[in-house]
């Protein structure tokens, strides 16, 4: 009975891990089961994420008519105290402005179990410009763009083959009216799905507050590797 | 399952960018706007005036009924009353508890229709004194009941009127303005005249009629804007002069 116990208790521990590879031996002389699991300490998997972000306070720092949109129409579009240079805006007008969402591209090589490492670039903006009223031709864009790339590093808290939990940071530098370094933390996130797979995160920095996208993750070549 | 929640995501991805300011309004006539309330303070400033001159005129004829009337469209608020002497009528208009302003009309008890002329001065008066200055000359013309000319100046504007009122039974009175002006300003010049045929008629105290042709040039002369504003109805008030135009 309390080998039996012993087994059950066993087999309920090792039966969640089924990324592990695990052979159980009956040797029915002493009614003994000996279970040998081999966790591979390398995955070497790559994959590859798009995905899409909302807006963040830091998304606001790089693109100006983000956060202050209203202030900033108002005041552009009485720019002076002379008569003859707001005469000249007169005859034009500001379109709405429109806030893209955060775009992302990366790349991560799965080196380890708890830890991946790869790449990340990010593109967002915010696109407004002037027209002319009377014939609606374009006369200036005053669009705003930021376009972030950053060496990521993930820690997965969480590896089974369909669901994975991690947090990651990455930094890099911002490419807007200036080059800035900046960072991104993933907070926390989480992917569902094998080989294709969908993820959501929740973060703070260039790339949003909250993230969703779509991969694909594949076996590396592999030669004399365990 | 799985497909779903993907081809979920991917629908999610296309909503993330949303709207977030207002552009502003699309109005083919915004230069015209501004050109048409530039040149309509300064033929307004010159109205007022000689407003006050036809107030003046009024009283010397000793005409009551037209004298209530033009009260009503000329004293706008309680901040403004009139005192009339032997030879001169005096507006004042106050501003604060210590500071008033004086408005002088030197009419020597003679009439415009006599060919009278008078003199306008103002004299502000604060806490620390007053300062006068001469406004403008009104000048009447003789054999001409309620006509007269005027020359007015306000900043970088000059406008030049030939103004006349009628006072008619139906408790109306009706000022016409036929100006003619120039605004000389850095790095533009505003002409402007209003039509032979259509000058600009106040009744009450509020446009309703005229055209008045304005040209805008810039620095090197060149012309930007030329047209015409056409007074189509009656202002509500003497600031809402956009909804009462149109710009041909």
């Amino acid at each position: 009975m309390k080998r039996l116990r012993l087994l059950l208790f066993t087999l309920l521990i090792v039966g969640t891990v089924s990324a592990q590879q695990r052979t159980v031996e009956h040797n029915p002389e002493d009614n003994t089961v000996k279970i040998t699991r081999v966790i591979p300490k390398r995955v070497d998997m790559h994959d590859f994420r798009v995905g899409v972000g909302t807006g963040s306070f830091v998304t606001g720092l790089f693109l100006d008519r983000f956060l202050m949109p209203g202030t900033e129409v108002d005041y552009e579009n009485k720019t002076s105290d002379r008569f003859d240079q707001n005469l000249a805006q007169a005859d034009t007008y500001l379109t709405d402005a429109y806030f893209t969402g955060v775009y992302s591209l990366s790349y991560t090589y799965h080196s380890r179990r708890w830890f991946q490492f790869g790449a990340t670039a990010t593109f967002a903006a915010v696109t407004q410009s002037r027209r002319n009223s009377i014939d609606n031709s374009k006369i200036e864009d005053r669009s705003d763009y930021a376009v972030a790339v950053m060496p990521t590093a993930r820690f997965v808290y969480l590896y089974r083959e369909k669901v994975q939990l991690y947090s990651s940071v990455s930094l890099g530098v911002v490419f807007s009216e200036e080059v800035v370094p900046w960072v991104d933390f993933t907070l926390i996130g989480c992917t569902f799905g094998r080989k294709l797979f969908g993820f959501a995160e929740l973060g703070c920095g260039i790339g949003g507050f909250g993230r969703i996208g779509i991969g694909y993750r594949f076996d590396a070549a592999r030669k004399g590797k365990k | 399952m799985k497909r779903y929640i993907l081809v979920a995501i991917l629908a999610l991805m296309t909503l993330v960018g949303c709207k977030v300011g207002e552009g502003t309004e699309r109005d083919p006539n915004g230069s015209k706007k501004m050109l048409w309330h530039r040149v309509y303070s300064s033929v307004y400033s010159a109205y007022y005036y000689g407003n006050f001159a036809v107030y003046s005129d009024i009283v010397l004829s000793n005409n009551k009924e037209a004298l209530e009337v033009m009260k009503e469209s000329f004293l706008l608020s309680d901040n403004y009353s009139v005192n009339v002497f032997e030879d001169k009528v005096v507006l004042r208009e106050n501003i604060s508890t210590y500071t008033y302003t004086e408005y002088t009309i030197e009419t020597k008890g003679k009439r415009l229709e006599e060919g009278g002329v008078w003199v306008l001065y103002s004299e502000r008066y604060t806490t620390k004194g007053s300062t006068k200055k001469l406004v403008g000359t009104f000048i009447g013309k003789e054999g001409e009941k309620g006509a007269f000319s005027y020359k007015h100046t306000q900043s970088d504007a000059v406008v030049n009127c030939d103004m006349s009122y009628l006072y008619s039974s139906n408790n109306s009175i009706d000022v016409t303005v036929s100006c003619a002006g120039k605004e000389d300003g850095k790095g533009y010049v505003i002409d402007f005249v209003t039509n032979l045929q259509a000058p600009l008629i106040f009744k009450n105290g509020k446009l309703c009629e005229g055209e008045i042709d304005i040209t805008y040039k810039d620095s090197s002369n060149s012309v930007i804007h030329a047209f015409t504003t056409e007074v189509v109805g009656a202002a509500s008030s003497p600031y809402r002069i956009d909804d009462i135009v149109i710009y041909k």
